[in-house]
């Protein structure tokens, strides 16, 4: 049998399928890599290319394309949801506005973690609040190791729920499993964070994305077959899930595969947030950033 | 007949004088492949028999300093109308308007609430964004034309915010994205709100990005532009040629504009050509050709 694809992607309903014996993409089975959390795997895969195939969370792949890291990027959203209710403080903390965060600390697990790039563009587009009006405290270094990150990043120790518990930062930015297993309800700091989410979707026709898939380039050159397959059986499993929830929510809504409207706003929005917030420094299109995809299958997008 | 070219770009190649700052970063892909200064612009509306120009901040090379344009406006002011570009959701964008319309010689601004030809960040909560609440009272108190680059989407805040500031006079720029299917409205804006053409305030620019696109959605920009004219009359349409951001020359663009056209009286062509321009921004319209 070929060698199989070393594929790195958290287990969801709609990647399940990669756990099947029989699954093959080009005549080749899949071995998955055990990272979980599934962010274990972004800073191998951006290192030292350790997997054919990776999920990828956005910020990461921004920044490994400005480093010149050759991974490509495929349309397929992974994970996403809106992050207004992200941003939180302890409870029985001191009430916060969000534009009394300025000159404040401000607790996320990396600068570089998608979740705050989110945040961050958030506060500045609703709240006028720019991202280095805050100290940003960071309990783990960037992925992509070229990366240097802001002065107004500093680092601790700890987990950041604990870093948030100990006062050490006013509020924290939790990315979707440290906010699903926070004991105890955390409190939003945005105030009518749910509504505040909708109208950000309609105002950008989207939701934000947390995490695609990636390729290794020279595998997408060599089979680009092999990544079509994929491709397929993810889009199929995506299709599906989707087509199971007749009241889809934002984590299901913004599962999505192909270059669509919504898939090219969000990685609009996530440049112009990034680029604004010193997380790339090299302005990008959403062309450029799909370049590979479409070099090999533009006629078929 | 007066023409009037309500929408050009010009980039200098002095970029000592005048760096290029775009606003998010992105520097339009135009602006380094076909920049025009305002000499070879001047050269481009003769050749076309233009006679006024309307110089439109490239905010995609030089953000919200507009010096170069208003620079250029003192060397001709009878022949150049200028529209700024400031960043509304700063708490000194009304005093960056009186300075650039007051002392500067602009007699319009622009905002963009949605990509042109080249991705731009959308500008806080979007047009209703209450911090952008001063501009609008300033734009609306001093009867101040203001160009948006949105899209029909968008045409509900917009109605809301026409009937919140009574002299808010507004030009959609490229024909913001008009819903394209026959018998519907162009802008569809909501329940209890006005139609943008009934508020008499909302002028539509027909420009070159305007005709392809209806072009490529639609087959031919004539029944759009026909239908744009019934819905809004001729003296709410005017016309621009987005040179040098829409490839060709300035005589190209204004024919390809042109030939969009319904058949219209001459007096609604005048209008179109230049006499809607003319009202708007207060322009002498003696021209005579």
């Amino acid at each position: 049998m070929a060698r199989p694809l070393s594929v790195a992607v958290k287990s969801y309903p709609h990647t399940e399928f990669l756990t099947d014996p029989a699954f093959t993409a080009g005549g080749r089975p899949v071995t998955l890599a055990a990272a979980d959390p599934i962010y274990r795997a972004f800073a191998p895969m951006v290192r030292e290319l350790r997997y054919d195939v990776s999920e990828l969370a956005l910020a990461t792949f921004l920044q490994a394309h400005e480093a010149g890291v050759p991974i490509s990027l495929l349309p397929v959203a992974l994970s996403g949801d809106f992050h207004h209710h992200s941003l939180t403080r302890w409870p029985g903390s001191a009430e916060l506005a969000p534009a009394e965060l300025a000159g404040r600390k401000v607790g996320v697990r990396a600068y570089s973690q998608t979740t705050g790039l989110w945040v961050r563009g958030i506060l500045h587009e609703e709240y006028g609040l720019d991202a280095e009006d805050v100290t940003w405290v960071t309990v783990e270094e960037p992925h992509v190791a070229e990366y240097e990150e802001p002065s107004n990043v500093v680092r601790t120790s700890g987990k950041l729920l604990e870093v948030l518990r100990r006062g050490e930062v006013d509020a924290a930015v939790l990315g979707p499993p440290a906010l699903d297993s926070a004991e105890g309800p955390l409190v939003p700091i945005i105030p009518g964070w749910r509504a505040a989410e909708e109208a950000w979707g309609v105002r950008h026709a989207t939701v934000p994305i947390n995490h695609l898939l990636t390729v290794r380039r020279d595998l997408l050159d060599r089979e680009p077959e092999t990544v079509a397959e994929l491709l397929k059986a993810f889009g199929a499993r995506i299709d599906e899930r989707k087509a199971a929830d007749p009241a889809p929510g934002p984590r299901v809504r913004a599962l999505r595969y192909g270059v669509t409207d919504e898939l090219v706003a969000g990685l609009q929005v996530a440049i112009d947030y990034a680029l604004r917030q010193n997380v790339i420094r090299t302005p990008v299109t959403v062309e450029e950033l799909l370049g590979d995809f479409t070099r090999h299958f533009g006629d078929r997008a | 007949m007066f023409s009037v070219d309500t929408h050009t770009h010009i980039i200098s190649p002095d970029t000592t004088a005048y760096p290029a700052a775009p606003l998010g970063g992105h520097r339009s892909e135009w602006s380094r492949e076909r920049p025009a200064d305002l000499d070879e612009l001047l050269r481009q509306a003769d050749a076309a028999g233009v006679e006024h120009l309307v110089l439109v901040q490239a905010s995609t090379v030089y953000g919200f300093d507009n010096s170069y344009v208003a620079d250029q406006l003192g060397r001709h002011p009878g022949r150049l109308s200028g529209v700024c570009s400031v960043d509304f959701l700063s708490p000194k964008a009304v005093d960056d308007l009186g300075h650039w319309i007051g002392e500067r010689g602009f007699s319009g601004v622009r905002i963009r609430a949605a990509d042109g030809t080249t991705a731009v960040p959308t500008p806080g909560r979007g047009l209703d964004d209450e911090r952008m609440t001063p501009v609008w009272e300033f734009l609306s108190r001093h009867r101040v034309p203001v160009c948006i680059q949105m899209h029909a989407q968008h045409a509900p805040v917009l109605a809301g915010l026409l009937a919140r500031y009574p002299g808010l006079t507004v030009v959609l720029d490229h024909a913001a994205r008009p819903r394209l299917d026959a018998g519907t409205d162009p802008y569809p804006t909501a329940d209890g709100l006005p139609r943008l053409s009934e508020t008499g305030r909302v002028f539509v620019k027909l420009t070159p990005p305007a005709v392809l696109r209806a072009q490529r959605e639609a087959g031919s920009a004539e029944p759009l532009f026909r239908a744009l004219v019934g819905e809004f009359g001729a003296a709410h349409v005017l016309w621009g040629s987005n040179f040098p951001a829409s490839a060709g020359s300035l005589s190209e663009l204004a024919a390809l504009v042109r030939a969009a056209l319904p058949e219209l009286g001459d007096a609604e062509l005048a209008l179109i050509t230049g006499g809607t321009a003319a009202r708007l921004y207060g322009l002498p319209a003696t021209g005579g050709r």
